[in-house]
């Protein structure tokens, strides 16, 4: 079981081109201490299966592991801080790493995330990847499912392994591959790299790609894959609304750029931290009273 | 590194002749004789750092002098000069000087001896044996105007007109033209060869390329290339027009990183070979040893900056012999010349004439000169060589030096090849070819894609100095159409018309090139974004697509190399997938367009020399 894990773990961060990034988020909650069929808690398939993926990664690779309950989310903080692979050192950590805590999923998926955008903001090309490693019982799971779309539409590669996850997930039903540790030989689902250049291998069904291309103006089309690659690089989570007038005309300000807005409606992850804050406030009130 | 310097001479040839003709015209009518006998042997000897180390073996004397090299071997050898190559062919088959001594040996490079094998192999006698490899060579430069920046701009011009290249008849740059146009899938007829007498000089090809702007590029040694673009440290400089450069000329591609294109080596006749193993055996032990103590001094003056009183001595005497023109200063001009010359030393022996996947080594370049020396008219027949089988143990033994085996390493660093050329301020590459294939592809059979393998491998083979980039690209139809779709999903833009006469609209305006900014504004702010299909994320599985692209290829080409058992630095083979960012065709109109986007290039490009892992010997 451990041996198929780790072949099943190496494949999913196999090297593969120079100039590679890739942040891992780590579960180490306290349900990872939960033991699995083979035997194994959760946390130790994970963690020892981890040293045989580091060790196929390319040395140029650029590395970087955040775990849910770490003191800080900022990248040179990490459990392993963002930057150049050193194998060893990292080997070292995940040996001595243990669990507990909460299960701040999004939170730490978010900093991953982040921490990528902000690499490729600087560097217009490379392959950006978050491979996520969890049972998936996330205490933000609403925001876990909105930030999944969020990160996966910015161009970023979104693996997850998952160690006792619910075939229902977002992060087994949505992500660009998903491989479930109960079942290694099975890839559960994923989303094919077949068609990335024309909707079909058909010819006639990929024609019908070139017809809605006509209408684009020649000499528009590699001005907008410049700007495709220059990536969204935004924070995750943080959501613009762009301006319209009355007749839904988009709104541009004099520097041609489009006019945008903080949205009508609530950002959730902030309604959350504000309904935690509310929560602990209550609590120490009720406290004082029951005094 | 190196100032401009005077201009290093090569005898002119025999014949006033400038169009291509065989070589056995240019030596005339000479009868083949016995090698005369006598003690003391004629052996020649050319201006190149390669020959320097021999100056050595004799005691910086060209007859051998007691206690040196030679003489502890029992060696008497009268060194000539050797620079007319064709002269050298004369007294090669009659076996004498014209001071009678013995005279059974060629000093040439393969080309060179290529081009003279049809004479040299007229009788069974006179064939020879390739004895040793002396050096391969980082001296010769290709230098074009601006509008050639790649091999693939070597061919004909856009409005159909041949380029015109200017080099030396008979000389080493004939057999590195051939390469050349091989490596750039360039016919021959698709160029125009100036011919000249010399390699330099008033008759060489640099003067020449310098007084007629009709020719498009000069084949030249590191003095001429200096001479003509002030790129003293072959740093892509281009020429500034004053102080006798010649207006943005340029380096294009040179041996420093094309460096197993020029092989030296020394020959000798079958006849005299047969009858005197134990004198070319010793011959080439002492020559090794003083390689061995040549690089030794080369390396403590390069890593200290203080010249070694011997090296001194040494690169004195080889200025006395070849000249002040050659080697105006010691420090500057003989050492430059020194480090021109890569030694291959007795680890290179038994790679260039032992290691049967050595695809510069002996085998295949004697194949390579007699097809050029057949192709090219210098033969009308094709006479071979012989190698020398020798024990290189017991050459090891009989120099005093240690018998090294060579050794396969990983030559390139990984971080010594920039993923992305275009996206800085790089040189070109060297030259790139492509192959294409079907929508979606991911794996690769040499059977579809061998002779583009082949080339590749021979390329990295060849440029031990560059990497192989192996640049997966992906085509952008599906962005562009997810990107459309997820627009009109977000009233972003607006459809109308029927398939085949869609246009589109933003704000009521039907988009035009002018609103390019707009849209490049609307994608900027997310317009399209947060809905599927997201072309963002289309884009990133693209990216994946040429990705996995590349690495396939470059597994294909490992994998063939293997199957074929040619030797393959995989450290000089770099998979990269760039997505959809460079299309050739950014806005296919049917699958066959986009089929052209649909590509894995091949990109030959100069590596930085911190990223090349130093070795005393190159082979």
């Amino acid at each position: 079981m451990k041996k198929l894990f780790l072949i099943l773990l190496a494949c999913m961060a196999s090297p593969v081109w120079a100039q590679q990034s890739v942040v891992i988020v780590l579960d180490d909650s306290g349900s990872m201490n939960t033991y699995m069929a083979s035997g194994s808690s959760r946390l130790e398939v994970a963690k020892q299966s981890l040293g045989a993926v580091i060790s196929s990664l390319p040395d140029d690779t650029r590395l970087g592991i955040v775990l849910l309950n770490g003191n800080t989310w900022e990248p040179d903080n990490w459990f392993v801080p963002f930057g150049k692979l050193d194998k060893p050192i990292v080997d070292a950590k995940l040996k001595g790493l243990s669990c507990g805590g909460g299960t701040p999923l999004a939170g730490a998926m978010k900093a991953g995330a982040d921490a990528l955008l902000a690499v490729r903001g600087k560097e217009r090309f490379g392959n950006y990847k978050l491979l996520v490693v969890t049972d998936g019982e996330a205490d933000d799971k609403g925001t876990v499912d909105m930030y999944v779309t969020d990160i996966m539409s910015r161009g970023i590669i979104l693996d997850a392994i998952g160690l006792d996850m619910t075939k229902s997930h977002s992060l087994a039903t949505q992500v660009h591959s998903y491989k479930d540790a109960n079942n290694p030989e099975q890839l559960v689902h994923a989303i094919s790299a077949t068609f990335a250049e024309t909707s079909s291998n058909d010819p006639a069904a990929a024609a019908e790609d070139f017809a809605l291309l006509e209408g684009l103006p020649d000499g528009m089309a590699d001005k907008i894959i410049d700007t495709l690659a220059i990536g969204d690089n935004h924070p995750i989570g943080e959501v613009r609304e762009i301006v319209r007038d009355a007749s839904g005309n988009i709104q541009f300000s004099e520097d041609g750029n489009v006019a945008t807005q903080a949205p009508a409606g609530v950002n959730v992850g902030r309604l959350m931290l504000v309904a935690i804050g509310v929560l602990i406030l209550l609590a120490i009130m009720i406290a004082i009273i029951a005094r | 590194m190196k100032r401009l310097v005077a201009i290093l001479m090569f005898m002119a040839m025999a014949s006033p002749a400038i169009a291509q003709q065989r070589f056995s015209d240019l030596v005339g009518p000479v009868p083949a004789e016995a090698v005369k006998e006598g003690k003391e042997i004629a052996i020649p000897i050319i201006t190149w750092g390669g020959d320097v180390a021999e100056l050595l073996a004799n005691g910086n004397s060209l007859k051998t002098v007691k206690g040196s090299i030679n003489d502890k071997l029992g060696l008497k050898i009268n060194l000539v000069q050797g620079d007319d190559y064709v002269q050298q062919v004369r007294y090669y088959m009659t076996g004498k000087t014209p001071e009678g001594l013995p005279f059974p040996f060629l000093r040439g490079t393969m080309g060179m001896l290529g081009q003279s094998s049809e004479v040299t192999g007229s009788t069974p006698g006179t064939k020879p044996h390739i004895l040793g490899q002396l050096t391969y060579s980082a001296g010769d430069h290709l230098v074009c105007r601006a509008d050639i920046n790649t091999l693939n701009d070597f061919g004909r011009k856009k409005d159909g007109k041949k380029r015109r290249y200017a080099l030396q008849q008979g000389g080493p740059h004939v057999d590195l033209l051939y390469q050349i146009l091989a490596a750039s899938q360039t016919k021959k007829d698709d160029i125009e060869l100036v011919w000249c007498t010399d390699l330099s000089g008033d008759n060489g090809p640099a003067e020449k390329f310098r007084k007629d702007s009709t020719i498009d590029g000069c084949f030249v040694i590191t003095p001429d290339m200096i001479g003509l673009t002030g790129d003293a440290e072959n740093k892509g400089v281009k020429g500034s027009g004053e102080e006798g450069t010649v207006k943005d000329a340029h380096v294009v591609v040179s041996t420093q990183t094309m460096n197993r294109a020029v092989s030296d080596v020394w020959a000798v006749r079958s006849d005299w070979y047969a009858t005197h193993k134990d004198f070319c055996d010793k011959f080439l032990a002492g020559y090794l040893k003083a390689v061995e103590e040549t690089v030794a001094l080369r390396k403590q003056f390069s890593e200290t900056n203080k010249m070694p009183p011997a090296y001194r001595n040494l690169l004195v005497f080889a200025q006395k012999t070849f000249g002040e023109k050659a080697i105006p200063t010691i420090e500057v001009d003989g050492h430059g010349l020194m480090l021109d010359a890569l030694f291959v030393g007795l680890p290179g022996q038994i790679s260039f004439f032992e290691d049967a996947g050595n695809l510069t080594g002996y085998e295949r370049q004697a194949k390579r000169v007699l097809d050029m020396a057949t192709e090219w008219g210098y033969a009308s027949t094709r006479s071979g060589f012989a190698p020398p089988k020798l024990d290189y143990a017991h050459v090891a033994e009989l120099a005093g030096i240690k018998y090294e085996a060579p050794q396969k390493v990983n030559r390139i660093a990984a971080e010594g090849v920039n993923a992305f050329p275009d996206s800085g301020d790089e040189e070109p590459p060297i030259y790139s070819f492509s192959i294409n294939f079907e929508p979606n592809q991911e794996e690769f059979t040499s059977d579809q894609y061998g002779a583009e393998f082949n080339l590749a491998i021979q390329a990295a083979a060849t440029n031990r100095n560059a990497a192989i980039q192996v640049r997966g690209h992906s085509d952008p139809t599906k962005t562009l159409t997810d990107l459309i779709k997820a627009g009109m999903s977000k009233n972003t833009i607006e459809r109308r018309g029927a398939s085949g006469s869609f246009r589109y609209f933003v704000n009521g305006d039907e988009l035009n090139l002018g609103h390019t900014d707009k849209v490049l504004a609307l994608i900027k702010a997310g317009a399209f974004d947060g809905v599927s299909p997201s072309p963002r994320e289309t884009m990133g599985v693209a990216l994946q697509l040429s990705a996995n692209r590349a690495k396939a290829v470059t597994q294909a080409i490992a994998d063939f190399a293997a199957k074929q058992q040619v030797n393959l630095d995989i450290s000089q083979v770099k998979p990269i997938g760039v997505g959809i960012s460079e299309p050739l065709v950014a806005k296919p109109k049917n699958i066959e367009e986009a089929k052209k986007n649909m590509r894995v290039e091949f990109r030959i490009i100069k590596v930085s020399a911190e990223a090349i892992k130093a070795q005393d010997f190159e082979y």
